[in-house]
């Protein structure tokens, strides 16, 4: 198992009578690119904002045991990018990226015009970044982040509200982020085709609970393309399967089967599970993506993620 | 990182519009205040000589004193009209009394006109000009942290609030400091315009002064900053310091005043606008005697730690929003 970066263990933050978040279990994988997926309200933002000390957990704790466990430590090696980017719109970009420099005792004018040219701000000179575009905050929210080279990077959002071209742009930087500089990056977004683009790892959280956490290829393969069997006892259908030499299947209950592979034998499929004297209630091919997958799972309405 | 938390907080600061605009509103405050003690001639106005004052002073500046200075100079026929018409209506009488009046220009030597520089420096705190503009500056530096969300940016302070809260303390002493050190400089300029002579007489009293009415400036600003961090509202802390500062709150401590006398049987000379830092810095001069500065000090700091302390608290409990 490779090295894990941050723990947490039954977070949980509560407001009055509201949980926010509940008993969430995180493992976060050194090198990974972490993506948290859910509606809005889900808990996302609370989350990061614990990881980040900005909120104190009510209950439950968290670790960054790839930091050595010193959570007061971590904080210097973390950069986020929490809600909305939290410039100053009577500044630069430069002099906004200065305060955070001055804070972290860095500071010469050539590492903030690095950062800027790293997150394609390199030539908006004097103008104030209250006269940004969305994108350009988001770009200069990111380069916020970057300052003080962290190894964790939390990201909410960051492709809200961008055109397609900043979506690929910011998806691109993050990808080189993390490829290039070995940055570990936690991301939550509701725009789940998107994520699955760059995540290697998935939680899926609704309702201030961990639905499930699964890696990239755990999930496609969940989300991939399959023949479905449901049947009053599908232990019966095994060996047909095996017969007729199908070998990439998986057995999810009682009821149902998965066949991943031969999508178009299935009327062949369903002769030969017939001609066994085998009742099948249905069978046939079934596609989801993530999207249909995470609605499935979280038991949302289709048009309610937002 | 104390340093670097006051150097970046500093830099925000001197970044803000409003740092440079309010020492030039003080300017034209304090060029106001001075034309007023300094050219206007109040003592002509009023029909009296500057002997006359030096009268008044004298007898202690009692009413009766003053009584007889305006009846001499009633009597001296110096007056601010031109043709005045004095109509006195009797039972049976009429009198008409025509007086020559004399032009008068009311532009002359002013109260302190002869005075030095600490002694206006002194009008010019005790107009409450500072604390108000301070107060405007405190609640603009305050609540820009929560109104742009510039703590959210600083991952490493998140585990040092207190720190970070600290050094923005930290940088409106120093900027409430300088603005008093501007004040002067200020006065300075309008002393060497208006003036008989300048008379820097930077003595003991004057340090002393000059340093005590500056604690009270930044007990007050404490005030401010407290009230916005609570509220995390710009305005709320402005509002909260200029209606302090401008003493809107007068009636309601006259009334609470009035209440405490009469509940607790206190003593009819306590007053509770004397515990209040404006009354303080409004009432504490150059030659305020031991007790006055006793309590204005004692003020300030119950003030100012409360407020220091409060705002602490709630910084470092509260969740970064």
């Amino acid at each position: 198992m490779e090295e894990l970066l941050l723990v947490t263990k039954e977070l949980t933050k509560k407001y009055k009578n509201t949980v926010a978040v509940d008993d969430v279990d995180l493992h976060i994988r050194k090198g990974s690119i972490y993506g948290l997926i859910g509606k809005n309200g889900a808990g996302k933002t609370t989350i990061m904002k614990m990881l980040a000390g900005m909120a104190v957990p009510t209950s439950g704790s968290f670790e960054y045991v790839g930091f050595g466990g010193d959570n007061d430590q971590a904080f210097s090696r973390i950069g986020s990018l929490i809600e909305s980017p939290a410039i100053q719109p009577n500044l630069t970009a430069f002099d906004n990226l200065k305060i955070k420099c001055l804070a972290y005792g860095i500071g010469d004018a050539e590492y903030i015009n690095e950062k800027l040219k790293l997150v394609g701000l390199g030539n908006v000179g004097k103008k104030k970044a209250g006269k940004f575009s969305l994108g350009m905050k988001q770009r200069l929210g990111i380069a916020l982040a970057l300052v003080g080279e962290p190894d964790f990077l939390l990201l909410d959002e960051p492709i809200n509200g961008l055109d397609p071209q900043g979506i690929v742009e910011i998806r691109d930087m993050i990808a080189k982020l993390n490829k290039e500089n070995g940055i570990t990056i936690l991301i939550s977004s509701h725009i789940l085709e998107e994520l699955s683009k760059i995540a290697t790892d998935y939680a899926i959280i609704n309702n201030g609970k961990i639905v499930e956490e699964s890696t990239s290829d755990e999930l496609k393969m969940k989300c991939r393309d399959k023949i479905v069997i449901k049947a009053a006892d599908t232990a019966v259908i095994l060996p047909v399967l095996d017969e007729k030499g199908f070998s990439e299947y998986q057995v999810i209950d009682k009821n149902t089967i998965y066949v991943f592979e031969r999508l178009t034998d299935v009327s062949t499929l369903n002769m030969e599970i017939a001609k066994a004297g085998i009742p099948v209630d249905s069978i046939g091919v079934v596609s989801s993506d993530l999207e249909e997958y995470f609605l499935k799972v979280t038991g949302t309405i289709a048009g309610d993620m937002s | 990182m104390f340093l670097n938390f006051l150097k970046a907080e500093g830099y925000r600061a001197s970044k803000m519009k409003c740092i440079w605009i309010l020492p030039i509103i003080m300017f034209c405050l304090v060029l106001l205040t001075s034309f007023v003690l300094l050219k206007v001639d109040m003592l002509g106005m009023m029909g009296m000589s500057r002997e006359d004052m030096d009268a008044i002073s004298e007898q202690g500046a009692s009413a009766e004193g003053l009584e007889d200075s305006f009846r001499a100079g009633f009597s001296a026929g110096v007056d601010m009209g031109n043709d005045m018409v004095a109509t006195a209506e009797g039972e049976d009488v009429e009198v008409e009394v025509e007086v020559e009046q004399e032009d008068v220009s009311i532009i002359g030597e002013g109260l302190l006109y002869r005075e030095d520089v600490p002694e206006l420096f002194y009008q010019n705190i005790a107009t409450l000009s500072t604390i108000l503009l301070l107060a405007i500056f405190t609640g603009l530096f305050v609540g820009d942290v929560y109104s742009t969300g510039v703590m959210k940016n600083i991952t490493i302070g998140n585990r040092k609030r207190g720190l970070l809260f600290t050094s923005r303390m930290t940088v409106i002493a120093i900027y409430s400091f300088l603005f008093h050190v501007v004040t002067y400089i200020w006065t300075l300029i309008c002393v060497a315009l208006m003036a008989e002579s300048v008379k820097l007489n930077a003595d003991g009293a004057f340090f002393k002064y000059f340093f005590f009415s500056w604690i009270i400036t930044f007990a007050f600003c404490l005030v401010v900053a407290a009230v916005t961090t609570l509220t995390r509202s710009k305005a709320a802390g402005i509002t909260v310091g200029v209606i302090l500062a401008s003493g809107l709150l007068t009636m309601a401590i006259s009334i609470a005043n009035m209440i405490l006398v009469r509940k607790f049987g206190l003593d009819d000379s306590f007053s509770l606008a004397n515990y209040t830092l404006t009354q303080n810095l409004a009432v504490l001069n150059l030659h305020s005697e031991g007790h006055d500065v006793a309590r204005a000090l004692m003020c300030s700091f119950i003030y100012g730690i409360l407020a220091f302390a409060g705002g602490f608290v709630i910084n470092k409990k509260r969740d970064i929003s």
